[in-house]
């Protein structure tokens, strides 16, 4: 039994020795972070392998659950993290380092991903939240910079305060319950005391950290320096996989903790929602950092998907991951875009940098310009199909008012993507752009052929995703 | 039911676009290789296109040779491809002026790839545009029309104008996101897909109705140069030199007023239909507008689209006639009016060329040097404003004739707006025959070449042919 | 029928390819002998009333066929005959005189314009006229080739092209039908008839190039002389003369059109008169006497409700003589386009000037005699006294050129074998029409020795003193009436749209307050998304109060 329970921890282990791994090649010198990334990416797949082999099992069935819900989180993840290494490891060979405490961090971060995505338990979700915050507290240190940022310390006194808003709120409910704090003792507990203002305090307590970890306005304060100031990889991880984990996590206390508070929810999630949209919107025009506009054009999304939660419906549950889905594809062209984006040997990261880009790389910002339509949802590309879904759901719904402001601010927000293409198309030559390395364009050309075989037939992928996500709901 | 024939047209050029993307780089070949698949895939399309007039009922108003596939189940999308002999008509005018476009086009254009690619992708959608027969998939391709423009235009368009790509692409975006509203609430209100035909049978009550039709036509004007959202459309098209993106630039007004045509005569309801007089007087007011500043523009470019501009409302104006008649009739003189602009686009590309390479700083006079464009613009002029021996002039005569039947001020703006327009053109025409203002010495070199003066020779013919019989490549 | 019109297209083609100088002479004396045949052809089916002719379905529509129609009835005859033989005449003359370089091409635009007005006459529905109407107006501008001249020729006709498009729309949409043997049915169902009539005599008189529309007619002097007389006598004008035939069912509808019709066709000929009079240019002269024919001729025919008749064929016949002669004037002055150089040939050239008078007195002869009989048939002397004006006029140019003070030695004319047939031909033509209409009666002999008297009077010789006033003859009346009241306004008016609306509406304005509210949207981000603690804070409380309030609202 135990060594069956064992078995069912080697995704974990399989990163922990990817871990250990690290450790041994610093110890032996190894200076190329081809090297280390090579080693991360093999326990990644690793892991990964777990993951599906083990699908259903969890080594600690009163603190984890291993359905296919948490599966199909963590193959998005494990992919994401996938590609990051392998285009990160150019980044840290130009930069002349090892990334060897990227490399840690990142494999550490997974653990605690699978953790919270995979928690039933209050105890676990609280441990592998405080963890995750620990691990991207010191990704934000990460810096070859000579005067260090203040956005790790701005981000561990923020995350401070909403580590303890948490823990109170769980060590209320951890009172209330004796300690039996279990998904479905907690629902059955706010089911029960609809009416007591403590434990509706307790259970908000449980959301804001995600909300905030996510960057959902009023509580976005640390998610443009996130993405804004740090290095490439960091960015890279924040922009994209730290999202998707958080949802996958917030997707679930909802649909299995939150629908006895459903109807305040429901109000309270529709307002962060626009205020998301307008920030993000605004935000993204007032911007001229390429990591930072997409920050913003991050919230706003982000807002849109909050706006289909604020209904508590499994099936609008499955439109909104739909949309998070082609969005994070679709962000993950960007990115990869930003990594051939090198001049003498320097990452540019600025608007202006793209200046003439079209007239020397036509086919990077012709894959650019996929990803930013996408955003703004043109068919045929994927994004329409997030953007059918929405106008749909909010029509069916009759929300027309939001729906409006989210029209409105989409008009708003196309309008940063379209600075960046006439950037790129109009504008003359600045800088001469260094020569592409070979796997970014590889992986370039697999994420535009793989945001055109998904558009043009979404629908296997798509019942596979229903399958997945649906399990959720029993 | 036909078996992809449909979807052909469609993924032929996009095939070709594919092509050309990936086409190796190579010094001495590479911008032939790319102008040869563009051609062969719009030769290609020309073929389908006629094989698909023989497979048709001449006599049939409704949709023919019907396709189904499916792409989504959530939410449910279902495209629907469906051709008439009017769509038809457009789609081969559209491929065959390009075909003619891509002939005549110099070979040392700059970006031959981006220019080639993205006009096939263009040609691509706007024939899933035309042969669309339910409002998502036309809306799909509505919209999709629009990027290789904004590609085009950011490729090609001038530099001062990329504060006004930006304006006219949200410009677009908004008219773009009203429809996609519009087409959901249909959608949910019959609970599944609808077809173009089936639209205005939908029963939505009061401010709704108005809502869903004022969307979908303020949809289809963000495609118009609609005064007073005339000014960026007509900036951007001024702009561009390259007489491929010149063409697509006349051509993305054709899109809106395709919508019209299919959503209008007897599919919107007779609560809107009533309006009509407000869209006409639109189109009367933008018509006199655009003609009266083509009087005094300089550029000829600026000319030519307000040409383009005043035919498109005439058309727009007959369409919200309390009539269905003239379909077809539309048709018939979009065929010409198409390929006429194409020839004429280009031939004005040429001129500004020549006085590129020759160095000369004034355009006046500059077609005594060149007999062949002299008489091919010419003509070509002629035929636009009117010559009785094509078929513009003759469906235009019943379109006209139809709008005095209805309204006798209406009709008379028309003609207005035509004769301004027309003379502009004239006035234009004989500055560049002005032997006065021509350079002193004598320019030889930079008369249209052997091959450009036979295709525009053979359009000629098949203007000439389509007098006398509209469908007479139909076998 | 179809067997003389079809030659008639095939020469015409085959006249236009370019060959060199000998092939092309050759060429244009077989175009003269083709020519002749098929007009014999012709007379001879025209006069025994042959049913003759063809009818080619062309296209078919809701309101009607599209036919090209070629059937000349009896009427029709007798405006085909005159003007087959007048195009002959001018090809003849165009063989003789070495004024043109392309011979065979002048040719070939003079027979495919007689095929343009065949049809013209022959039309039996709106399509085929509008087609005739435009083709001859397309010729034309061939014709000319100069720029000056055809530049306000094509536009004037182009703007009357328009306004009969625009008449023909609204009348076959109100009909539904496209035959022009309906239209006397718009009498009693058309709508908006004065405007129907008013536009449609707008085109004829744009057309004919009247007073106030004649400025596109005078430019015409620009170009050589030979292609401006045809130009002026066998396309615009003629058509719009034809065409008012066609369609006169149209002109009727409305009672302000005859009146409008006649006033303007008297200014017409007064203005002709008085400009052909004072004008120094020949060119001119010659142009604006043919206005006063012209104008004579819609007189004439709004007296008889447009009802063509054999003695107008001889009328428009004389009147196209007198251009030919006018012609020879000019080549034997040696291409001297300002009658006050001109000489008065005492020394040489004096017997070709001669000869010319004397078949300028035999066409006086034939003028006066048919204007009289006109006018007597109709009852309306006014006509006489307009003939005999233009007369007048027409003697005034004579005693200024064949009693010029100056004598200096002309150039001799080269050598040409072929000018006395031209003398000859003319000569007998002009002596068989005069016996044909009677026109030796002893009121003839008195005008004749009247008008010599005319021409070589001293004191119309003093009138010679009007050339030198310089505004007289730089001044064209609707030339600047025009420009002011319409040209002028127009640009200003679309230069004030182009600066007013589309720049500072539509680029300032509209811009401006876009990119207004974008700035202020941005600031109010930056205000309130300010990077400092206080701010966190408050962003951190304003949600869990978000959270709260909600609670509460549930509550509640």
């Amino acid at each position: 039994m135990i060594l069956h329970n064992m078995i069912y921890t080697l995704p974990e282990v399989s990163l922990l020795a990817g871990i250990i791994h690290m450790f041994l090649l610093y110890i032996m010198a190894y200076e190329s972070a081809k090297v280390y990334s090579r080693a991360a990416k093999f326990w990644i797949i690793m892991s990964l392998f777990w993951e599906v082999a083990t699908q259903g099992k969890s080594f600690s069935p009163l603190y984890f659950d291993n359905d296919s819900y948490t599966l199909l989180f963590n193959l998005i993840v494990g992919v994401l993290s996938y590609i990051m290494i392998s285009l990160s490891a150019t980044w840290f060979v130009t930069e002349n380092k090892t990334g060897c405490k990227y490399y840690v961090l990142l494999l550490s971060a997974l653990i605690g991903i699978k953790l919270l995505i995979s928690s039933i338990n209050l105890v676990s979700l609280l441990f592998s939240y405080i963890l995750l915050i620990y691990i991207h507290y010191r990704m934000l240190g990460i810096s070859y910079e000579k005067i260090p940022s203040e956005a790790p310390s701005r981000y561990v006194g923020i995350s401070g305060i909403i580590i303890i808003i948490f823990a109170l709120g769980f060590l209320y409910i951890n009172k209330l319950q004796d300690g039996n704090v279990e998904y479905t003792e907690v629902k059955e507990l706010f089911s029960s005391n609809r009416k007591s203002l403590e434990l509706y305090l307790s259970a908000i307590s449980l959301l804001i950290p995600f909300l905030y970890s996510i960057g959902i306005a009023p509580f976005h304060i640390t998610a443009e320096d996130k993405t804004g100031k740090s290095i490439l990889p960091v960015s890279h991880y924040f922009a994209l996989i730290a999202p998707v984990a958080f949802w996958g996590c917030f997707i679930k206390l909802n649909i299995e903790l939150m629908t006895a508070y459903k109807e305040e929810l429901s109000e309270v999630y529709k307002i962060f929602a626009l205020l998301s949209v307008v920030f993000g919107a605004m935000g993204a025009n007032a911007r001229i950092n390429l990591h930072r506009i997409l920050s913003y054009s991050s919230m706003y999304h982000f807002g849109v998907v909050l706006m289909l939660l604020s209904f508590f419906s499994i099936a609008i549950d499955f439109s909104a991951f739909i949309y998070l889905f082609v969005y994070i594809l679709s962000l993950n062209g960007c990115y990869l875009v930003f990594y051939s984006l090198r001049s003498h040997g320097e990452y540019l990261s600025s608007v202006a940098s793209l200046s003439g880009l079209a007239e020397t790389r036509s086919y990077t910002t012709g894959a650019l310009l996929v990803s930013l339509f996408s955003f703004i949802g043109l068919p045929p590309l994927i994004g329409f199909l997030g953007q059918l879904n929405v106008v749909s759901e909010l029509l069916k719904q009759e929300s027309y008012i939001s729906l409006g402001v989210i029209l409105f601010f989409l008009l708003i927000l196309s309008k940063s993507y379209l600075e960046i293409v006439k950037t790129a198309y109009f504008e003359h030559k600045v800088k001469t752009y260094d020569s592409e390395n070979k796997l970014v364009i590889l992986y370039t050309v697999l994420s535009v052929i793989c945001i055109v075989i998904i558009a043009f037939n979404p629908q296997g992928l798509f019942e596979i995703l229903k399958d997945m996500f649906y399990v959720i709901s029993i | 039911m036909s078996s992809y024939q449909l979807l052909g047209l469609i993924l032929i050029p996009l095939i070709g676009s594919i092509f050309t993307l990936t086409a190796k780089y190579d010094k001495n070949y590479a911008v032939s290789n790319i102008f040869n698949v563009s051609i062969l895939s719009l030769l290609a399309n020309v073929s389908l296109i006629l094989y698909i007039f023989s497979q048709c009922n001449l006599e049939e108003s409704g949709l023919q040779l019907v396709e189904s596939f499916h792409w989504v189940d959530y939410p449910k999308v279902e495209i629907y491809l469906g051709v008439d002999i009017f769509s038809l008509l457009i789609i081969l005018s559209v491929n065959l002026s390009f075909l003619v476009a891509e002939i005549c086009l110099y070979r040392k254009t700059e970006r031959a790839k981006t220019l080639i690619a993205s006009e096939l992708l263009f040609i691509g959608l706007c024939n899933g545009y035309f042969i669309a027969a339910d409002v998502l998939s036309f809306y799909i391709f509505f919209v999709s029309s629009g990027t290789p423009l904004i590609i085009l235009i950011s490729t090609y368009g001038s530099q001062r104008k990329k504060t006004v790509l930006i304006r006219f692409s949200i410009y677009n975006l908004i008219g773009a996101l009203l429809l996609l509203v519009s087409i959901i609430m249909m959608c949910e209100a019959q609970k599944g897909d609808v077809l173009l035909s089936e639209a205005g049978k939908i029963n939505f009550k009061g401010g709704t109705e108005y809502f869903v039709w004022l969307s979908i036509f303020f949809a289809f004007i963000s495609r118009l140069p609609i005064w007073p959202f005339h000014y960026w459309i007509s900036s951007i098209n001024s702009s561009l030199k390259n007489p491929l993106v010149f063409l697509v630039g006349n051509l993305i007004p054709l899109i809106g007023l395709y919508g019209f045509i299919r959503f209008w005569p007897n599919t919107v309801p007779e609560t809107i239909a009533i309006h009509a007089p407000i869209f006409e007087i639109i189109c009367i007011i933008t018509m006199l507008f655009i003609a009266l500043v083509s009087l005094s523009h300089k550029d000829m470019r600026y000319k030519l689209f307000a040409y383009t501009t005043v035919y498109y409302l005439v058309y727009l104006t007959s369409i919200f006639l309390p009539t269905d008649v003239l379909k077809l009739n539309i048709g018939y003189s979009l065929y010409s009016y198409i390929i006429i602009i194409t020839i004429l686009s280009f031939l004005i590309s040429h001129i500004e060329h020549q006085k590129k390479e020759l160095g000369i700083y004034g355009t006046g006079g500059i077609l005594c040097y060149m007999p062949r464009a002299s008489k091919c613009l010419s003509l070509f002029i002629l035929a636009g404003i009117g010559l009785p021996v094509t078929s513009l002039f003759w469906n235009n005569f019943i379109i006209i004739s139809e709008i005095f039947n209805y309204n006798l001020i209406l009709g008379i703006m028309v003609i207005l707006s035509i004769f301004l327009v027309s003379l502009s053109l004239l006035e234009e025409l004989y500055k560049l025959k002005d032997k006065s203002s021509a350079a002193t010495e004598c320019i030889m070199g930079g008369d249209l070449s052997t091959k450009h003066y036979i295709v525009y020779i053979g359009c000629l013919i098949i203007l000439f042919l389509s007098f006398f019989k509209p469908l007479w490549f139909v076998y | 029928m179809i067997n003389i019109i079809a030659c008639l297209v095939l020469i015409s083609c085959i006249g236009l390819i370019k060959q060199r100088m000998k092939y092309d002479r050759l060429m244009s004396w077989i175009m003269l002998f083709v020519g002749v045949l098929l007009f014999i052809d012709f007379a001879m089916e025209a006069v025994n009333f042959k049913e003759g002719g063809f009818s080619f379905l062309w296209s078919t529509s809701k309101i009607g066929d599209i036919t090209i129609d070629f059937k000349p009835s009896p009427m029709e005859c007798r405006l085909i005959l005159p003007l087959f033989f007048i195009s002959l005449m001018t090809i003849l003359y165009n063989n003789i005189y070495r004024y043109e370089e392309k011979k065979s091409a002048f040719n070939s635009y003079i027979l495919l314009n007689l095929v343009s007005l065949s049809l013209l006459i022959c039309s039996k529905n709106y399509v085929q006229l509008t087609t005739a109407i435009f083709t001859i107006d397309i010729l034309g501008y061939l014709l000319l080739k100069d720029v000056d001249s055809s530049h306000r020729y094509v536009v004037y006709n182009f703007f009357a092209d328009m306004c009969l498009y625009m008449v023909l729309t609204l009348v076959s949409g109100r009909l539904e039908s496209l035959a022009i043997s309906d239209i006397p049915q718009y009498l009693k169902i058309g709508h908006h008839k004065d405007f129907v009539g008013l536009i449609l005599l707008f085109v004829v008189l744009i057309k004919a190039g009247s007073f106030m529309f004649h400025s596109y007619i005078v430019d015409l002097n620009s170009a050589k002389f030979q292609r401006m007389s045809a130009v002026n006598m066998l396309y615009a004008p003629l058509a719009g003369v034809l065409m008012a035939l066609k369609l006169h069912g149209l002109l009727i509808v409305s009672d302000f059109v005859y009146p409008i019709l006649k006033v303007v066709s008297f200014l017409t000929i007064l203005y002709g008169i008085g400009n052909a009079i004072c004008t120094d240019n020949i060119k001119k002269k010659l142009i604006y006497l043919n206005m006063s024919f012209i104008g004579l001729l819609l007189i004439m025919l709004a007296n008889s409700d447009f009802h063509w008749d054999w003695s107008y064929s001889f009328y428009y016949g004389v009147a196209y003589f007198i251009n030919l002669l006018f012609l020879k004037i000019y080549l034997y002055q040696n291409n001297e386009n300002k009658v006050s150089l001109m000489l008065n040939s005492k020394e040489t050239n004096s017997l070709m000037l001669k000869a010319t008078l004397l078949q300028f007195i035999l066409i006086f002869n034939i003028f006066i005699t048919l204007i009289f009989e006109i006018s007597a048939e109709e009852n309306k002397e006014l006509v006489f006294v307009y003939g005999l004006a233009i007369l007048f006029s027409i003697a005034v140019i004579l005693n200024h050129i064949y009693s010029s003070p100056h004598s200096r030695r002309l150039e001799k004319l080269s050598p040409n074998s072929l000018r006395p047939i031209s003398f000859l031909a003319t000569v007998s033509i002009l002596l068989y029409a005069n016996a044909e209409i009677g026109a030796y009666s002893m009121y003839n002999w008195m005008f004749i020795i009247i008008l010599l008297l005319i021409i070589k009077a001293p004191f119309i010789t003093s009138l010679r003193k009007i050339y030198e006033i310089e505004w007289l003859q730089k001044e064209d009346i609707s030339k600047s009436f025009f420009l002011y009241t319409l040209v002028t306004p127009f640009m200003y008016i679309s230069r004030t749209l182009w600066l007013m609306v589309d720049f500072i509406f539509s680029e300032k304005i509209i811009t401006t307050s876009l990119n207004g509210m974008h700035k202020i949207g941005i600031s109010l981000f930056f205000k309130i998304n300010q990077k400092n603690y206080i701010t966190y804070f408050l962003f951190i409380i304003a949600g869990i109060l978000c959270f709260i309030a909600s609670y509460y609202r549930r509550q509640m």
